[in-house]
């Protein structure tokens, strides 16, 4: 397995994959994380669409172009290899919110198509944050009868293992700083 | 006005619509649920909640709102709900991925797009049965019957067009390009115009039905996927699924006169036969949000199931 390999392969043996549907249909994934720090604190370590390395432990390093403008294009290399295209979509920094999709990558490094997700950090209880990060996606293999690595398990525990591992790591550097 | 005057129009022209309490009802597939909700629109609560299979996507309503008819890409399935018993009574496996589907005003016929076959299934609605097997374009999606030009409208997302079909003479008699990826398609009342949700170029194609042309190309929000038009023909509604919006447009003018913000990733769209209300199915806030055609702006939102897509007719009366 390549890519977000060996931060997903846990995620990925624990859960047994369902008996097989036939035809592909988008899946969803919402996570979210408490954290005890101020929202616009949380905001500017996650809010930054060309940092991503800043706060996600698989990123290495974000290649990225045209700034928090809609249009604007990121390329997150992975620790341990792999390539994520992305571009953002919608820019709300009013709602701390913002809305990206994938462009390009392989399915083996994330085993999804047609992916888009937002980010949203909210203001939680007692001063703090409520990060929410939420996907909709396809299995990364669009034809009837995918693989078992391909199937929509395999892409909503993938988007899960993300989204999880990110939310932590943005959990502990906003509140240990 | 607009109201009573769409009201007895429709009247006039749909003697198959009985006015009756069914009328009442819409019919949403909530995907991730695998359920129907179906919802009283006049009370705007949900009164029941079916268990079904297959990751349900499309819906249509029977022409006297006797049955509702939905696919289930996951499983491969054409079901039918008894809308009085509210109860799946026949159910069937067709195809390679049904997904768009629309029900004949004749009671009899049943049209439902094969999105890995790209082909056309016309079934019978008493026996399901399949009655004819019709090539269209490639990943065909969204289906709308025009009865009185005795054609269906199916929209081709991969070939970036709509196919016009007879499905008495079992064929397609014109091809016609709109934007790219076309996916959710309506005809309007007098059956002028279809109207199609190009997803990729963020506009709605307008097609002449006499031409069997595209004639103008309306720019909406962001990934448009459903298009219903009011009762009266004045107003087209469009869910722009990543912008998570409704765009108005004045069918007479050709341009946006709203953009109506909604619950999260709106699909399936339907106007309320009296033409007050449109409802849309929104499918990451699993909820339907209901839109004042007067005001043009949101007076209720109902929690349904998750993964709400309803992408169809899914409220009895045309």
């Amino acid at each position: 397995m390549k890519g977000l390999g060996l931060l997903l392969a846990a995620a990925l043996v624990a859960a047994a994959p369902a008996a097989d549907a036939h035809g592909p249909t988008r899946q969803k994934v919402t996570r979210s994380v408490a954290i005890a720090a101020p929202p616009d604190k949380v905001w500017s370590l996650v809010g930054d669409f060309a940092a991503m390395d800043r706060w996600h432990p698989a990123v290495e390093k974000t290649q990225a172009e045209g700034g928090n403008t809609p249009g604007a294009t990121r390329v997150l290399v992975l620790k341990g290899g792999g390539e994520i295209a992305e571009k953002l979509e919608r820019y709300e920094p009013e709602k701390r919110s913002y809305f990206y999709r994938i462009t390009d990558v392989n399915i083996d490094v994330l085993p999804v198509a047609n992916y888009s997700a937002w980010i949203e950090v909210k203001p939680g209880d007692g001063g703090g944050a409520l990060v929410e990060w939420r996907g909709a996606f396809y299995r990364g293999y669009m034809n009837n009868d995918p693989p078992e690595q391909y199937n929509d398990e395999a892409a909503r525990t993938a988007v899960t293992g993300v989204y999880d591992a990110g939310l932590a790591n943005l959990k502990a550097l906003a509140e240990g700083q | 006005m607009r109201s009573a005057a769409a009201l007895l129009l429709l009247l006039l022209l749909a003697p198959g619509w009985t006015g009756g309490a069914q009328a009442q009802l819409a019919w949403i597939t909530n995907q991730g649920a695998d359920t129907v909700s179906v919802l009283d629109t006049a009370a705007g609560t949900v009164v029941a909640t079916l268990p079904v299979s297959g990751a349900p996507a499309g819906v249509a309503v029977a022409p006297d709102a006797s049955a509702v008819f939905i696919t289930g890409p996951a499983d491969r399935s054409v079901q039918r709900i008894d809308a009085g018993r509210r109860t799946v009574d026949a159910r069937r496996t067709l195809g390679d991925g049904p997904l768009g589907i629309d029900a004949d005003p004749d009671g009899r016929r049943l049209y439902v797009a094969d999105w890995y076959g790209n082909r056309l299934f016309v079934l019978d609605t008493g026996t399901l049965e399949t009655l004819a097997e019709i090539p269209v374009g490639r990943a065909p999606s969204g289906v709308a019957v025009a009865p009185r030009r005795g054609l269906v409208l199916v929209a081709n997302r991969d070939d970036d067009s709509v196919s016009l079909v007879d499905p008495a003479a079992g064929r397609v008699t014109a091809t016609v390009p709109v934007g790219r990826h076309p996916f959710g398609i309506a005809v309007d009342p007098d059956e002028r115009r279809a109207w199609v949700a190009n997803v990729e170029s963020d506009d709605v194609s307008v097609i002449d039905l006499d031409a069997a042309r595209t004639v103008a190309a309306v720019p909406v929000g962001s990934t448009p996927y459903a298009v219903a038009v009011t009762p009266d023909g004045a107003l087209a509604f469009v869910t722009d699924q990543h912008d998570d919006t409704v765009s108005a447009i004045d069918t007479a003018a050709l341009r946006v006169v709203a953009t109506i913000p909604v619950a999260g990733f709106p699909e399936g769209i339907a106007a309320h036969p009296d033409g007050t209300r449109v409802f849309v199915a929104n499918w990451f806030g699993n909820a339907v949000s209901v839109i004042d055609t007067a005001g043009l702006r949101v007076i209720a939102e109902i929690p349904t199931g998750d993964g709400s897509r309803a992408f169809g007719r899914f409220i009895a009366g045309r």
